[in-house]
C-alpha cells in the first residue's frame, strides 16, 4: 500500500509538472528559424587581384509545433545539391519521457571519439576513412574546406540513415533510460540496416556526487554525422557497430566531494577485448585562492596515455591559467597551455599561448565587444613565434534586433585571412518567428 | 589597467623566452622508439608548427638515413589524412625517400579544449630491429626537397629534427 502511495506520487507531481510546462508551450504553438549564410571563396587564393570565386550556399529551416505537451521539430539544411539532410524530432514528456529523431541524408559518417575526430566509417566512401574531421572542423578552419571533403557523399537522394529513440523514467532519484539506435550504413539501391541498444541508469546523491552507468549493445562511445555534418548534423548518442553484441560498460563518477577535493572518474571496459578500454582520472580543489586541476587517462590500470595539471588564479578583474600536458602520459610534460582572460564590461579579451616541446609554438588573442545588438569579435593567431609568424586572423561581427511578439533577426559577416591572402568570407542571415 | 600591464609583462617575458624575432620554425621532426631486439615498431614522423601543410617530398636530393646493421625498414604509410603516393626503401645503403601529400585539404595545429596539438604525425615507418641489444641508430632527414600549403606555396621550414631508435632487451 505504502510503495503505490508513492507511485501515485510520482505520477502525480509529474502530471503537475508537465500540466504547467503545456502551459507555458500552448503559448507559443509554433516557431521557427530560417538562415541562410553564404560562402565566398577565391579560386586562386592570393594569387592574383582578380580572381574567380568558389561559393557555397546553405540554408537550414527549423520549425517546432507544440500540440498537448508534444514538441515536434524539423531540421531541414539545402545547398546547391539540394536537400542534404532532413531530421524529425518528437520529444513528449510525462512520467515517461520519449525521444524519437528520424534522420534522412544521402551520407552517413561514423566519428571515433579521439582528439581529431577520425573518421571510422562513411556511406559513401569516396577515401574519408582515416581523415582527421578536426582539421576541417576547428575555429582555424574554413568551412569551404568541410563542404569539398564531404560533397562527393552528397549526390544520392535523402534516404533513411538513422533513427534514435530514447524513453526515460526517473523512479526514486534514479533516472533509466533505453536507447535504441537503428542505422542505414547501405547505399540507396542496397540498405544495410544495423541496430544498437545503450542501456543507461544515473542518479545524483544526496552528497551531490553524480553515478551514471552505461552498457553499449551494438554500440560504442563516438558520434555520427550527416550531410555537412555542421552542427545541427551531428548526434553524439553513440555510433552503431555491425555486430549486435555486449560492447562496452562504462561507469561515470562526477563532482565527488571528499576534503574538499572534487573527483571524477571515467571507466570503459571493452567486452570484444575483455579489458578495461579507458580510465579518465580528474579531480579539482581549490587552494588559497587558486584552482588545482588535474586529469589522467590510463589505457589500462597501469599505463598513462595523457597527463595534464593545471592551476587557475583570479588577477584583480583577470583569470589567469596554465596548464602542463603530457599527450604521451609519461609525466615529462612536453605541452604548456597558458591562457589569461580579463573582461572590462562590454569588452573581453583572451591571450592564450600553447607551447609544446621542442619549437612549438601558437599565439592566439581574441577581443569579444557586445553593445546592445551588436556583437564584435576578432582572434589573431601566431604560429611558430610570439608576434612573428602571422597566420590567421578572424573577424566575425552580427547585428540583431528583437521584433514585435517573438521575432528576432539577425546579419552577420564573418571573414578569414590566412597568412598573406583570403581564405573566405561569408555573410548570413537569420530570421526567428 | 592593473590587468592590462600584467599581461603585457607577460608577453614581453614570454617573448623573450620565445625568441618573438625568430623564424617561422615549421619544422619535420622524426619520432624516437626504444625497440625490442628482434621485435618490430612503428616510428612516426611529423610536421611541427604546421601552416596548412599539403606536399611534403624527402627525394631526389634529401634522404632518410639510418644505419641498416641496427634497423630494417619495413613500410611507410601515410596517416592524418597524408596519402603516400610514391616511396624507395634501400635496406642496403640505409636511406628512405617518400612523397606524401593531404589529398583535398591540409594540415594545421589542433587547438581542443584541454589540450593543443602543435605536432601532427603524417606518416608512420614500420622498422624491424636486426641489431644487438644496445646498439641504437640516428633517423636524419638530411634535406626536405618539396614542403608546400594548401595553395602550392613553399613553406619556409627549419633543419629537421632528427629521431633515433634503440635496441632494448626483449
Amino acid at each position: 500500500m505504502k510503495k503505490f502511495v508513492c507511485i501515485a506520487l510520482v505520477v502525480l507531481s509529474q502530471l503537475l509538472t508537465w500540466n504547467s510546462e503545456l502551459g507555458t508551450a500552448l503559448a507559443a504553438p509554433i516557431s521557427g528559424e530560417i538562415a541562410v549564410a553564404v560562402f565566398f571563396e577565391p579560386l586562386n587564393q592570393g594569387q592574383t587581384k582578380i580572381d574567380q570565386i568558389n561559393v557555397d550556399a546553405e540554408t537550414t529551416l527549423q520549425f517546432s509545433l507544440f500540440i498537448s505537451g508534444l514538441a515536434l521539430t524539423s531540421t531541414s539544411v539545402f545547398s546547391f545539391k539540394g536537400a542534404e539532410f532532413q531530421a524529425f524530432e518528437i520529444v513528449a514528456g510525462m512520467v515517461i519521457s520519449f525521444r524519437n529523431v528520424l534522420i534522412f541524408a544521402p551520407n552517413i559518417l561514423e566519428v571515433d571519439d579521439d582528439p581529431f575526430w577520425t573518421i571510422q566509417f562513411a556511406q559513401p566512401n569516396p577515401g574519408l576513412v582515416g581523415v582527421p574531421l578536426r582539421m576541417f572542423i576547428d575555429e582555424l578552419a574554413s568551412p569551404l574546406d568541410l563542404s569539398k571533403l564531404l560533397a562527393p557523399t552528397l549526390d544520392d537522394p535523402l534516404q533513411f540513415r538513422k533513427l534514435i529513440s530514447q524513453m526515460a523514467l526517473n523512479l526514486w532519484g534514479v533516472r533509466f533510460s533505453v536507447t535504441m539506435l537503428i542505422a542505414n550504413f547501405g547505399t540507396f539501391n542496397q540498405p544495410s540496416f544495423h541496430s544498437g541498444l545503450i542501456f543507461e541508469a544515473g542518479g545524483v546523491t544526496v552528497g551531490g556526487a553524480e553515478v551514471i552507468a552505461l552498457t553499449y549493445l551494438g554500440a560504442r562511445q563516438g558520434w555520427e554525422c550527416f550531410g555537412e555534418c555542421k552542427p545541427l548534423e551531428r548526434y553524439f548518442e553513440g555510433r552503431v557497430v555491425p555486430d549486435f553484441e555486449f560492447q562496452e560498460e562504462k561507469l561515470i563518477i562526477r563532482n565527488l566531494t571528499i576534503a574538499g577535493v572534487t573527483l571524477g572518474a571515467e571507466i570503459a571496459f571493452d567486452f570484444m577485448t575483455i579489458t578495461l578500454s579507458q580510465i579518465v582520472l580528474s579531480l579539482r580543489a581549490s587552494v588559497m585562492g587558486a584552482v588545482i586541476q588535474q586529469k589522467i587517462v590510463l589505457n589500462d590500470l597501469a599505463t598513462p596515455s595523457f597527463v595534464s595539471f593545471g592551476w587557475t588564479v583570479q588577477l584583480g578583474d583577470g583569470l589567469f591559467e596554465i596548464e602542463f600536458i603530457d599527450p604521451n602520459g609519461l609525466f615529462q610534460f612536453p605541452a604548456k597551455r597558458l591562457s589569461f582572460f580579463v573582461q572590462w564590461e562590454a569588452i573581453s579579451f583572451k591571450d592564450e599561448l600553447v607551447l609544446q616541446n621542442p619549437l612549438g609554438l601558437l599565439h592566439t588573442m581574441e577581443v569579444t565587444a557586445e553593445f546592445e545588438s551588436f556583437r564584435f569579435r576578432s582572434q589573431t593567431a601566431f604560429l611558430g613565434g610570439l608576434i612573428n609568424g602571422f597566420y590567421n586572423q578572424k573577424i566575425e561581427a552580427s547585428w540583431g534586433m528583437v521584433g514585435p511578439g517573438t521575432w528576432a533577426w539577425l546579419v552577420s559577416i564573418e571573414a578569414q585571412l590566412r597568412r598573406e591572402y583570403l581564405l573566405y568570407v561569408s555573410p548570413s542571415m537569420t530570421v526567428k518567428f | 589597467m592593473k590587468p592590462l600591464q600584467v599581461v603585457l609583462c607577460l608577453l614581453v617575458v614570454l617573448g623573450a623566452l620565445t625568441g618573438c624575432e625568430g623564424s617561422y620554425r615549421t619544422q619535420v621532426t622524426v619520432g624516437t622508439l626504444n625497440l625490442p631486439a628482434g621485435g618490430i615498431g612503428v616510428v612516426r614522423i611529423s610536421i611541427l608548427n604546421p601552416p596548412d601543410a599539403k606536399m611534403i617530398q624527402v627525394g631526389p636530393i634529401g634522404l632518410l638515413t639510418f644505419n641498416p646493421s641496427v634497423i630494417q625498414v619495413i613500410s611507410l604509410t601515410g596517416v592524418n589524412g597524408f596519402t603516400l603516393f610514391g616511396s624507395a626503401i634501400n635496406n642496403t645503403m640505409g636511406w628512405v625517400q617518400f612523397a606524401a601529400s593531404f589529398p583535398g585539404g591540409s594540415i594545421r595545429p589542433i587547438v581542443t579544449m584541454d589540450f593543443g596539438v602543435l605536432e601532427i604525425p603524417i606518416i608512420e615507418m614500420v622498422v624491424q630491429a636486426v641489431g644487438p641489444v644496445g646498439a641504437q641508430t640516428a633517423l636524419t632527414i638530411t634535406a626536405v626537397d618539396l614542403f608546400t600549403d594548401r595553395v602550392g606555396n613553399p613553406i619556409p621550414i627549419g633543419p629537421p629534427i632528427a629521431g633515433q631508435v634503440v635496441i632494448i632487451a626483449p
